[in-house]
């Protein structure tokens, strides 16, 4: 928490404008952009949510993690170029802002920006509520405060999460990015060997015990099933070429052949970051299976379970603070978005700017951490529908609207915009009825090809548009 | 326009088996159950691919996925609407991970029969191609975008081409 303050406090200093709030200037360095993209993929996920899946489903989550290598390339190969050269035409705050200027279309612009705000604020109120839970065991742990209530914990996190983003912006979450990446690299290396030693015959007995019990369960689908996976393996591979906190960073590089160097980085730390994801969640498995350790509450416990018994402390008080750092950096990365999108893209919508535009984006700030609060206190499985329902409308958004349609000079904003509206009603509408798809496939698969179905049939019926002639020359590179 | 076409193909090909799989009756214990002894962990007693059926209709919605991936990346490779020399690699990506991915499922058709499973590299071997080959292949495409960035991504050239022409029409910031 310390290191973060400091961060926002070194980042004031650098954030002299509004487009320094929000793009970093396009000052930012190779290492920098790629720990900021791999982490930020990953955030507070591969350290909860994707040990307790593995715990849960066996290898199937894991697929989320195999398909990252090519994911990755896809967003390089599709917007590494494509987004930075964007980002010379213009002085730029958001994804929005570079969306109305290959389309020239202002309803395009909204609908991204509604698309953004509705995913930020489920994302970002999973990430509040995260954090005041990781808070309040770290505190309760040691016993020194008496017994904390989530609430204290939620007004401490969150005071020093609207310290750290009003102040340092997007530069404050891109450089707690890169600590908190290489933290996560070494953690799960050191993790994953003490996976190993946690069991005499290592890797081999751990899988063994697994298949012994349920033999799918460590065969490539998993308990999910095929059609689940693969459904994950489309949504998390092209997906992420549509997560607005990730490729916003790809506008940000100082130079356009950063590329190339920041695509292997961004690799490298996600695979090593996934064995923590991986080994604990197997181990965890094996030994409940085992007699070794008690059976979990709830399967978001595996990681921490096996930090405090089995990890040494002080490599389970890194990885906690790995965790805290991911959570807040993310959560901040999320802000900017949603800031961007309130008071930058809706009032440009309407014509308007805004005057003191960093003042505007610091208030902004502030009062989307309170709305965010609120909610992941008081509105129950709400929060639970729009976290979930993020990461895929994000994807079935503006997969076919950016990753698609900045790479192909046909594509018209008619088609666009029933893409984001699809998008937004299909996720909506499958998660409020509880409504399924067979053998598992996820809804967030279904709306990304579905959108992506509408995007490229309404562009082949329509007229090519007319295009603005950097644009053109953009698109052509 | 081809990759345009094909991209086209993968998509209405999932959609096509999206609704197919609507059209077979589920089978109890297929995708996921709970697991008897311990809460919160599931297991799976059935597999799509013990059922024939289940197991083509699985086989081509990888393939259409592998299909897509490989149509968008074509896609993103091109230059003035024209494939470079990256889209015929990116073609031959395609058809080894199709090979690949194929091996893996093949493998997974012989283990969920057997009742005593080998195994390869500490995993069984379905879930060691999933790993070390599956996994890993795509770093292919990545050396492929680091050591021909300047051929067939941009070249210095083509960049400060571009920002003579940014300078020459205002737009730099």
């Amino acid at each position: 928490m310390i290191l973060c303050l400091g961060i926002g406090i070194w980042a004031l200093r650098r954030t002299k404008s509004a487009h320094d709030f929000f793009m970093a200037g396009k000052e930012l360095g190779i290492w920098v952009t790629a720990f900021a993209v791999f982490s930020t993929t990953l955030s507070g996920f591969g350290f909860v949510g994707g040990p307790g899946l593995v715990y849960s489903m066996g290898m199937s989550s894991f697929w989320m993690a195999i398909i990252a290598v090519l994911g990755f390339s896809v967003s390089f190969m599709l917007l590494g170029k494509r987004l930075r050269l964007f980002a010379e035409l213009g002085n730029f705050f958001s994804l929005p802002d570079v969306v109305y200027k290959r389309y020239g279309n202002n309803e395009t612009r909204l609908l991204i920006a509604l698309a953004i705000i509705l995913g930020v604020l489920g994302y970002l109120a999973t990430q509040v509520l995260a954090m005041s839970i990781v808070l309040k065991d770290i505190l309760n742990a040691g016993g020194y405060f008496g017994e904390m209530s989530l609430e204290l914990c939620l007004v401490i996190s969150c005071s020093i999460l609207v310290f750290y983003s009003v102040t340092g912006g997007i530069i404050a979450s891109v450089y707690t990015d890169m600590i908190q990446g290489g933290v996560m690299v070494v953690a799960a290396l050191l993790v994953f060997i003490s996976v190993v030693y946690s069991f005499d015959g290592g890797l081999m007995e751990m899988n063994q015990i697994i298949y012994d019990d349920d033999p799918q369960a460590i065969g490539p689908w998993g308990t999910l099933g095929m059609f689940g996976c693969l459904s994950w393996m489309l949504l998390f591979g092209l997906g992420g070429s549509g997560q607005p906190h990730v490729i916003t960073k790809m506008m940000m590089n100082k130079n356009i052949s950063d590329a190339k160097h920041i695509l292997p980085v961004s690799i490298l730390g996600y695979l090593f970051s996934a064995l923590l994801w991986i080994g604990i969640g197997l181990a965890m498995r094996a030994m409940v299976i085992n007699g070794m350790h008690p059976p979990l509450d709830s399967p978001d416990q595996a990681a921490s379970q096996f930090l405090q018994f089995y990890a040494h402390p002080i490599l389970a008080g890194i990885v906690f603070a790995g965790l805290f750092a991911a959570i807040m950096s993310t959560a901040d990365a999320f802000l900017n978005i949603g800031t961007a999108a309130i008071m930058h893209d809706i009032p440009k919508y309407f014509g308007s700017t805004i005057n003191n535009e960093l003042l505007w984006a610091r208030i902004t700030t502030m009062f989307l951490v309170v709305v965010a609060s609120i909610f992941a206190l008081y509105s129950g499985d709400l929060i639970a529908i729009l976290g979930a329902f993020g990461w895929g409308t994000f994807a079935a958004a503006i997969v076919p609207v950016v990753t698609i349609g900045f790479n192909w000079k046909r594509a018209t904003a008619k088609a666009a915009n029933v893409a984001i509206l699809t998008s937004l009603l299909i996720n909506f509408f499958f998660k409020i009825f509880k409504i399924g798809l067979p053998y598992n496939i996820d809804v967030g698969a279904f709306s990304l090809i579905i959108s992506m179905f509408l995007f490229t049939i309404i562009t082949l019926m329509s007229k090519p548009p007319e295009l603005d002639p950097a644009v053109e020359k953009v698109m052509d590179m | 326009m081809k990759p345009f076409i094909a991209f086209l193909i993968a998509i209405c090909t999932l959609i096509l088996i999206i609704f197919l799989a609507y059209s077979i009756s589920p089978i109890e214990g297929l995708t996921g159950a709970a697991h008897p002894e311990f809460p919160g962990m599931k297991v799976s007693p059935y597999n799509t691919d013990l059922f024939s059926h289940t197991k083509w209709l699985g086989y081509s919605f990888a393939l259409g996925i592998i299909w897509l991936f490989i149509s968008i990346l074509i896609i993103g490779s091109r230059k003035k609407g024209q494939t470079t020399g990256m889209s015929k690699w990116i073609g031959v990506f395609g058809i080894l991970y199709s090979i690949v991915f194929s091996l893996m499922i093949f493998s997974n058709w012989a283990y969920v029969n057997e009742s005593n499973a080998s195994f390869f590299g500490q995993m069984p071997r379905p879930t060691a191609w999933m790993i070390y080959v599956v996994w890993l292949s795509p770093l292919f495409l990545t050396l492929l975008y680091v050591f021909k960035f300047e051929d067939w991504v941009i070249s210095p050239e083509e960049e400060a081409e571009l920002k003579e022409y940014l300078k020459i029409n205002e737009f730099a910031d």
